[in-house]
């Protein structure tokens, strides 16, 4: 079977005030179909960058982005949006105010399709599917689906877009710290929906998070990245052997060995 | 003021009011589902008036005048989206630059700085002998011109309402979100100032035929009335969702012309409208201010409570 996801030899450089920050320096990585891989890494480490250059808002320098096989290099964020599905981490980003919740699931239902003008946006089979689909992962948000999102609170909003997101099944799902602003217990269910839903869909999952423990517990494998690179590639079985502690050593070591390159100026 | 002056200031209004009512609508379109300015309108207005008086002129039909000049005025949107995508310009700027050309245009088109159309035939003539009235009215005027406005409204509406009316609103308000679901900024934007313009030029088309004349200068003021009329209608009208907002359209279009027709009625000289126009965005800035402060607070004061009460309930009882 071919990779769902291949970047090769992926470079981005971003020039800011005459300064250039390279953001990924040469970075492979493939992933097959239904793989779901954390990826963690200290601030300014690539994350978010490898996360855009793959949706396809940030441009690549040099490189070649695939997609189930496709080079997707030269595609702009929505035209990638047929395979791709995201969420941000600024909850305000994910959904959008001034619709109602509905009235989002049915944009979202239609990633990457074709949108009719002589179509209604909502229907009543979309609205009885999302509303089943909300009652066993949404928490009550079942009732308020023609509230517009802004009122709904933060985690509500990262809980209805994640729903939202792997609705109606995405080749990839691409989550950038999408729990960290919220507050620890929210993160907490949000993280576990999450799961459930990637699980149960077996979709290709790329999930950077902040948070160690999270690293440790969630995902089939672990990336660690430092300095725009693929600092640590964890496989399964390591991730088991390590645990969490054997894991957060790992960690330190390559920030230690981070920091130690920075010193020697390499 | 005696009731009868309030009766014909109505009906003035409504005259008036209803052919303008379009090229608001398409004010709204940019200025308020994509959130940007579109300064074509103001030549794409005249560009309608100017394609319907020389179509009218020339002994065409009245009724072709309107798509003809509905699409001249679509085609200058188009116009402004070529100058401002390949040039990489603001929509405000690169409709500057196309309201500009558009003055010569419509000059040219023209030949004349004005054209009367009075003595020929017009929508409300076929409209009047369609029916059997001999006598044009007032009447008659506001009937052709609130059937064409509802059809129209009507259509809009319920586009709002599809799943590419849904893109458009989204894409107006999280470009982001509206991105990561397929949407293509570029095409919503050029689809928004289609449709904007499309209405203008239609709207103009409609003024002409009312008012029996075109003037290369009728469409100056039109982005300034048009958001006039929005601002006055969030002022009556306030809440989310798209009908909504065509209605505060509807109402905010039909008071300001209402505000005119009171002001003339009373007195008050044609040259001083423009400072009563100013007059009124600013109440009504001043208003929706005030209105929007003292619903935020209710909202987020409420809201808090319930959305506390709700987290200590479920969401302790879900997590551990
Ligand atoms: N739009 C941008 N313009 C300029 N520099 C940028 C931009 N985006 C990222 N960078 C720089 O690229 C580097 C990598 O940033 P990135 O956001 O990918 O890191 P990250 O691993 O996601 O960090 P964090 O944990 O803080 O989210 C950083 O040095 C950052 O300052
Ligand atoms: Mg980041």
């Amino acid at each position: 079977m071919s990779e769902s996801i291949e970047i090769r030899n992926t470079s981005v450089t971003f020039h800011r005030g005459g300064a250039t920050v390279r953001a990924l320096t040469g970075l492979n990585l493939k992933l097959a179909p239904s793989e779901y891989v954390t990826v963690i890494g200290p601030n300014g480490a690539g994350k978010s960058t490898l996360v855009n250059v793959l949706a396809g808002s940030v441009p690549v320098n040099e490189g070649e982005i695939f997609l189930g096989g496709k080079d997707v290099t030269r595609l702009p964020d929505y035209r990638r949006a047929q395979w791709i599905a995201r969420v941000f981490q600024d909850p305000a980003v994910g959904t959008c105010e001034g619709l109602s919740v509905i009235e989002n699931a049915a944009l979202l239902s239609r990633r990457g399709r074709n949108r009719s003008p002589f179509k209604f946006a909502l229907t009543r089979d979309h609205t009885e599917s999302f509303r089943a689909l909300l009652a066993e992962y949404g928490r009550d948000l079942q009732h308020r689906l023609k509230q517009d999102v802004s009122r709904l609170s933060g985690g509500q909003r990262q809980l209805l877009a994640v729903i939202m997101a792997v609705a109606e099944r995405p080749e990839v799902l691409l989550l950038d710290e999408h729990t960290s602003a919220l507050d620890p217990e929210m993160a907490e269910l949000v993280m576990r929906r999450t799961d459930d839903l990637v699980r149960e869909q077996h979709v290709t999952t790329i999930m950077v998070t902040h948070n160690m423990r999270w690293a440790a517990r969630f995902g089939d494998r672990l990336l660690i990245m430092s300095r725009g690179r693929i600092a640590a590639d964890i496989t399964r079985e390591e991730k088991v052997r390590l645990a969490e502690d054997g894991l957060i050593q790992r960690f330190r070591q390559v920030a230690a060995g981070e920091l130690t390159d920075s010193l020697v100026g390499g | 003021m005696e009731p009868q002056v309030f009766v014909y200031a109505v009906l003035d209004a409504l005259e008036t009011g209803l052919p303008y009512m379009l090229a608001f609508l398409g004010v709204w379109l940019v200025f308020r589902i994509y959130q940007d300015f579109d300064l074509t309108v103001g030549g794409s207005f005249t560009l309608g008036a100017s394609i319907c008086a020389v179509w009218i002129v020339r002994g065409g039909d009245p009724w072709l005048a309107l798509p003809l000049a509905a699409i001249g005025g679509a085609l200058a949107g188009v116009l402004t989206y070529v100058v401002m995508y390949y040039l990489n310009l603001s929509l405000i700027l690169s409709s500057i630059v196309v309201n500009t050309a558009l003055f010569t245009i419509n000059l040219r088109l023209l030949g004349v700085p004005d054209v009367s159309i009075i003595g020929k035939r017009t929508i409300v003539d076929s409209f009047n002998s369609a029916l059997g009235i001999t006598q044009s009215s007032q009447i008659s005027t506001i009937l052709v011109m609130g059937l064409i406005a509802g059809v129209v409204i009507g259509l809009l509406s319920l586009f709002l309402l599809t799943e590419a009316g849904l893109a458009l609103r989204a894409c107006g308000t999280n470009k982001m979100m509206a991105r990561a679901a397929g949407v293509s900024p570029p095409l919503m934007l050029l689809l928004v100032i289609m449709m904007a313009n499309g209405l203008t030029g239609l709207s103009g088309a409609l003024v002409v035929q009312e008012q029996g004349f075109v003037d290369v200068m009728m469409g100056a003021s039109i982005l300034i009335f048009g958001v006039t009329g929005v601002l006055l209608g969030e002022v009556i009208l306030w809440g989310t969702g798209p009908i909504r907002g065509v209605l505060t359209v509807v109402l905010g279009t039909l008071a300001y012309r209402l505000l005119l027709a009171l002001a003339f009625r009373v007195g008050v000289e044609p040259q001083d409208f423009n400072a009563l126009t100013a007059s009124v965005v600013v109440f009504s800035l001043l208003l929706n201010l005030g209105v929007t402060r003292v619903v935020q607070t209710r909202a987020t004061s409420s809201a808090k409570a319930i959305s506390i009460a709700a987290t200590d309930a479920s969401e302790r009882r879900e997590v551990t």
